[in-house]
């Protein structure tokens, strides 16, 4: 079978090298010229080699309550928040606000959580903005081809759960269930795959915790409380190593009963 | 100390005798030195005269730049170097570019494959439209125009 080159002419690792150095504006409707060319920008090898030579951009995502327009009024509770997604460039100082997604054209899932991996924004879990029932929703927002994504959906409903990304991965611990039972189970979603696995579980339950992600191996999970203990934050944390598939229990790595909400991320070389 | 010169012979036979330090810029001529070191002309199959006048040029001017900022880089040198490389692109046309490219990566001469590439990526794909894409590179089109008129109707959504 003919297969076509990416540029006619040109070798291979050549073309590759020269795509790699496209601005970022650039990339949307390079994804349209040809099949070949919307596979490459779409792999894993090619966001790696960008970020690699400094081609890629950081950019910094804000969940933020917009303004109620007339939208609201569709609501069940019209004076609630519309939650949306707003992006900053740091390179050009411009911010933006990202199309909704098109099952919630309205606003985001309350409470929905956010993960970034490799040129990918992961929006999951949280509360029908119009409801207010606990959803299992998966999206994810390629920056390459500027879309929106449906992923596989959440194995279970979820909400205040806690979420990181390694390596392609987002890990998922904690948080609380449609019934509001508090969760000690854990799983990771390969974005790359669209597929979700289940990982051991932690130790305790834990509602309203948060997570860090330390260097490429450590998924911590810091504080949150058991069912029979609301609101009261358990000052012990843990770590899912993903080398060995264990949690490792760490007593005094919280104030008790403070809300973790304000834990600060430490991450090794950004995403 | 006296310079030693290096003999390069173009694939259609051109030679071109320039200083040791001009030519080590590429990482590829080191080796054929070693490997050849009874010859004194270094034959370049894959590089023919008018380009290989182009790279010799190129690594001439980043060679004196090299030498006479003396260690600490000024920052004007930098951008006049710059501008240099600029105005060295654009009076290139398409063949002349994709061959320089073939060149620098053939003789591993990273600054002018980095430059090319990024040339190539700037002028010729950013700021034109798909359709401009393909003509300048001359590629064919594989997508139906069910699947455009799709990819169109997606990207106008992401844009709302």
């Amino acid at each position: 079978m003919h297969i076509m080159e990416l540029i006619p002419s040109l070798p291979e690792e050549v073309s590759f090298e020269c795509l790699t150095r496209l601005h970022h504006s650039a990339l949307r409707d390079a994804s349209r010229v040809s099949r070949r060319w919307r596979d490459l920008l779409a792999s894993p090898d090619f966001h790696h080699k960008r970020s690699q030579t400094g081609h890629t951009q950081k950019t910094a995502c804000l969940l933020q309550s917009i303004p109620s327009s007339a939208h609201s009024q569709n609501l069940k509770f019209p004076s609630s928040l519309c939650y949306g997604l707003t992006l900053f460039d740091p390179a050009s100082r411009t911010w933006e606000r990202l199309s909704p997604v098109p099952k919630y054209p309205h606003g985001l899932p309350l409470f929905c959580r956010l993960a970034s991996s490799e040129g990918k924004l992961i929006v999951m879990g949280g509360w029908d903005p119009v409801t207010y029932d606990p959803v299992g929703d998966v999206f994810v927002y390629d920056f390459t081809t500027q879309k929106w994504s449906q992923g596989k959906d959440m194995p279970s409903k979820r909400s205040l759960f806690a979420i990181g990304a390694i390596d392609g991965r987002v890990y998922i611990a904690g948080g609380h269930d449609e019934n509001k039972c508090a969760l000690k189970s854990a799983w990771s979603y390969d974005v790359r795959k669209d597929e979700w696995a289940e990982l051991t579980q932690m130790s305790q339950e834990r509602d309203e915790c948060e997570a860090l992600v330390i260097g490429d191996d450590e998924f911590w999970v810091v504080s949150g409380y058991g069912n029979e203990k609301q609101g009261m934050f358990a000052a012990s944390a843990e770590s899912y190593q993903l080398s060995t598939g264990e949690w490792r229990r760490v007593e005094g790595a919280w104030k008790l009963g403070l809300s973790p909400r304000s834990c600060a991320g430490l991450g090794k070389m950004g995403s | 100390m006296s310079k030693k010169n290096i003999v390069l012979k173009s694939s259609n036979g051109i030679i071109f005798e320039v200083e040791e330090a001009v030519a080590l810029q590429s990482e590829t001529i080191p080796y054929m030195i070693e490997d050849d070191c009874a010859n004194d002309t270094i034959p370049l199959a894959n590089v023919t005269g008018d380009i290989l006048a182009l790279v010799i040029e190129y690594c001439k001017k980043h060679v004196v730049v090299a030498d006479g900022d003396g260690g600490g880089s000024s920052s004007s040198s930098q951008e006049d170097l710059k501008n240099w490389d600029a105005q060295f692109m654009n009076d290139l046309d398409q063949s002349k570019i994709f061959n320089l490219l073939l060149a620098a990566d053939f003789l591993n001469i990273k600054t002018l494959f980095d430059l090319t590439c990024q040339f190539v990526a700037d002028t010729m794909i950013k700021g034109k439209s798909v359709e401009e894409v393909r003509r300048t590179l001359n590629i064919e089109k594989d997508y139906t125009s069910e699947e455009e008129a799709k990819a169109r109707q997606e990207n106008e959504w992401a844009f709302k």
